[in-house]
């Protein structure tokens, strides 16, 4: 009996070994479709399918996937950040400024990404210690914050940063661009982190049951708090790679980003309700969008009818999503 | 000899392969309380939830009043005049008692294309149930602020609002306080008298004599068989239950003369005053006392769950502070709540991960935490405290109620504790189960863990404690020794207004 239960064990932890076709489709419908559309773009465009291509569509999701860390972590905690998009942009104007008055490089960076987590700490403090509704909590960010970083700039980008500091985001390395190589850095660290270590777990136990979690001594109001910390932080890493990317501190940048990086977690399968989630689906998520939108230019879609389409396919994600779950009980 | 009004035969059920409930029989006459008795996983509740259409049947008939039925949802159910009340409440905490009674089937009136909702109408109805239920509950009063055993008597309004011939009952006393149930008896013979005839499913045996008529006994998914209540006393159905070969325990006491934890004058609110007590090394220090006499609230404060107005509490004669649950956890103790499925356990989790969440700091390593280990102590408890399971990547939530409340057992012994406080660790699970609980208390206080029980059954705190403390409306009144004590003397202090 124990035996046989040590090697259920040893295959992994699915339900079922047997092969069978439909709960292989549920299980893996989303990457099916993902290759499906990219088979379909290959045939309809041929510029589609080329290494160059390929390298802007992930360049493109690139910057906004690093936000989509702390989406996903923030969303797995049960809660919501609606403030990343405006951290993003306060965070890039506020590195432009810095460097464009003559802070060195490695003081601004580091300023910028402190800057970043401290918004957090504000937002995921007052969420945590004062158990309000993060909705509420960074509704109220989004707007101060936004309105902060056009204060600071009367509203106008701030260009003219030190050449070096444009490398950051515009070098290749054996071809791949290095926005994608941060890219995969940050996820492969974060992804490390959810799975293996106490940090991560506690994200996941509060947002599966708070209480639980607090009984069993997890420190609720500190994980939360540090779930936001980093979260920021994260949008100050984009914030920075943005300004690098484009050149120039846009107070107006980053806006809708929080949307974006919601509806990556969401494809992705990471559950609104909290508890349950996978930073590898977020990627997949990005993906998906990212993949659509690049198809639809190349086919010559018009740009209003690319949103109705994006609108429907992160529909039909939920409603994927939602059937899956469904068949797992 | 009245009319059998719900038969069953050969009902069988498998899920995914284990046959839950493997031709199972009941038959049930009208007026009359049928108890069903089994250990968990016996397929009881297996029966039941097919009985009220929440599962399908694999085989087998139903017969309601000679008519073979074959429902295929509760509301069906309800239609014919089915009706459940399960252990978990299915009431909306946020609307009142009379919409919650008359959920999904509101009265309303057209006017034109305009349908109006006759609240006025729903308020007099809900009222006339409940006046003949002889409760004071106001229709308009929101369900949230009710006490547990006012919430059961709504559910039970709740399925008469229906024309029932049928009431199904799984667990009804397991949360109430005993002047609780004894109001609940008294109902449920009321309904008897209406020719209603009633299911009850319970784990305390006791109570059985005083309310059942006859009792059918299940075991690993199969029907043993049915008697009258005055052909089985305790010592039979036990043995049917379980099969032969099983005792009661009764356990040689302990307890030293070292003092684990001092509490001094606990104080929170009108939840409890000024209340004082020692642990000793390898002692079970029961807590008795009816329902609201605070003795949740004291351990939660305890543990640091909820905060207090005064008091403080010295562990090896040392002041210590806990705030917290993590600086509890700190100072050796551990805390079994009462609700496992909504405080102790993560039901979408597998157990590794429930018994992991408290030790991350022990499980860390240099980078990252180390799984394996997690693993193979869940794997250890899993064998060690018998865990019926698939495998330690189960979840949590796919245990029946006995093996779940092992899980949180493993889950605070891997904690290393000194201290372990249960709060109703047997509620809601079967005999078999809590002779094994019984057991691995015993076991705990011979390895020098000192542990506070809070019971709401008298005859499970006279079997486990070295010593009892009994609480009344948030006041200490009575420290007793457990010796030739008896249910009767401590329902007297339970019952006084005096501090000690």
């Amino acid at each position: 009996m124990i035996k046989a239960d040590n090697t259920v064990v040893l295959k992994g932890k699915n339900e079922v070994s047997k092969f069978n076709v439909k709960d292989f489709l549920m299980k893996y419908i989303m990457y099916i479709v993902l290759v499906l559309m990219s088979i379909t773009l290959a045939v309809a465009n041929d510029k589609f399918l080329t290494t160059g291509n390929m390298m802007t569509i992930l360049k493109q999701i690139s910057i906004q996937s690093i936000v989509a860390i702390g989406m996903t972590m923030i969303i797995i905690s049960g809660n919501i950040d609606l403030s990343v998009g405006s951290v993003v942009a306060f965070c890039s104007v506020t590195g432009a400024m810095m460097m464009t008055s003559g802070v060195p490089i490695w003081l601004a960076v580091l300023l910028v990404v402190g800057i970043g987590g401290l918004l957090g700490f504000v937002s995921g403090g007052v969420t945590a210690k004062l158990k309000l509704h993060s909705f509420l909590v960074t509704l109220a960010l989004m707007q101060a914050v936004r309105g902060l970083a056009q204060t600071i700039t009367g509203g106008y980008p701030k260009a003219g940063l030190p050449e070096v500091f444009g490398a950051v985001a515009a070098k290749s390395i054996f071809g791949i661009p290095i926005l994608v190589i941060y890219m995969i850095i940050f996820y492969a660290v974060f992804i490390y982190i959810m799975k293996y270590t106490a940090f991560g777990r506690s994200i996941y136990a509060i947002g599966s049951n708070e209480e639980s979690a607090r009984l069993s001594g997890i420190n609720v109001e500190k994980v939360k708090t540090m779930v936001f910390v980093i979260s920021s932080a994260l949008c100050g890493v984009a914030g920075l790679l943005l300004t690098s990317k484009v050149r120039s501190g846009d107070p107006t940048s980053a806006n809708g980003w929080e949307m974006d990086a919601i509806a990556g977690a969401i494809i992705g399968g990471t559950n609104m309700a909290g508890g349950e989630g996978k930073l590898g689906g977020t990627i997949i998520g990005l993906l998906f969008v990212g993949i659509l939108a690049n198809g639809m230019v190349l086919l010559g879609v018009n740009a209003y009818m690319q949103s109705v389409v994006k609108g429907l396919v992160i529909f039909l994600a939920v409603i994927i999503n939602s059937i899956q779950k469904r068949s797992q009980n | 000899m009245s009319k059998t009004i719900l038969r069953a035969e050969g009902v069988s059920k498998s899920f995914g392969g284990t046959l839950a409930l493997d031709n199972a029989e009941l038959e049930l006459r009208s007026g009359e309380v049928h108890a069903l008795v089994g250990a968990n996983g016996a397929g009881k509740s297996t029966l039941i939830k097919i009985i009220t259409g929440a599962y399908s049947k694999d085989e087998g008939h139903i017969y309601l009043e000679d008519k073979e039925i074959n429902v295929k949802s509760t509301f069906e159910a309800r239609e014919l005049g089915i009706s459940a009340v399960y252990q978990e409440f299915s009431l909306i905490n946020t609307l009142s008692v009379a919409e919650n009674i008359y959920l999904g089937k509101l009265i309303s009136k057209k006017h034109g294309p305009v349908e109006k909702i006759q609240w006025q109408e729903i308020i007099e109805n809900a009222k006339k149930i409940l006046d003949m239920l002889e409760s004071d509950i106001s229709p308009n009063t929101i369900v949230g602020s009710l006490s547990v055993a006012q919430k059961q008597l709504v559910e039970i309004a709740k399925a008469l609002s229906n024309d029932i011939k049928v009431l199904i009952m799984d667990e009804p006393s397991a949360s109430l306080s005993d002047n609780d149930i004894e109001n609940m008896f008294k109902l449920i013979k009321g309904l008897k008298e209406k020719g209603i005839g009633i299911v009850y499913v319970s784990h305390r045996l006791e109570e059985l004599p005083i309310i059942a008529d006859r009792i059918s006994v299940y075991r690993d998914g199969k029907y043993i068989k049915t008697l009258n209540i005055d052909e089985a006393p305790k010592k039979v159905i036990i043995e049917n239950m379980v099969g032969p070969g099983m005792v009661e325990t009764k356990r040689t006491p302990c307890s030293t003369s070292e003092v684990l934890m001092e509490v001094q004058n606990f104080s929170s609110g009108k939840k409890f005053k000024n209340i004082s007590f020692q642990l000793h090394k390898g002692e079970v220090l029961g807590i008795a006392g009816l329902a609201g006499a605070g003795r949740t609230e004291l351990v939660r404060a305890i543990f640091g769950v909820d905060s207090k107005d005064s008091g403080k509490i010295c562990i090896h004669g040392k002041e210590t502070v806990i705030r917290n649950p993590a600086d509890a956890k700190k100072a050796g103790i551990g805390f079994i709540s009462e609700d496992r499925k909504e405080e102790g356990l993560i039901l979408n989790l597998p157990l590794h991960t429930n018994l992991g969440m408290t030790i991350l700091d022990k499980l860390k390593r240099f980078i990252g935490l180390d799984l394996d280990k997690e693993v193979q102590l869940m794997d250890d408890y899993i064998s060690s405290l018998k865990i019926k399971c698939r495998d330690s990547a189960q979840k949590a939530g796919n245990l029946s109620g006995g093996n779940q409340q092992k899980v949180v057992i493993a889950k605070w012994l891997a904690t290393k504790p000194e201290i372990l406080i249960m709060d109703e660790p047997t509620r809601g699970i079967d005999i078999g189960s809590k002779n094994q609980i019984y057991d691995l208390i015993d076991d705990l206080a011979k390895q020098g863990i000192g542990i506070i029980m809070i019971s709401s059954e008298l005859p499970e705190v006279l079997q486990v404690s070295d010593r009892i403390i009994v609480l009344a409306a948030g006041k200490k009144t009575g420290e007793i020794e457990n010796k030739e004590l008896t249910q009767d003397i401590l329902l007297d202090y339970a019952t006084r207004k005096q501090a000690v």
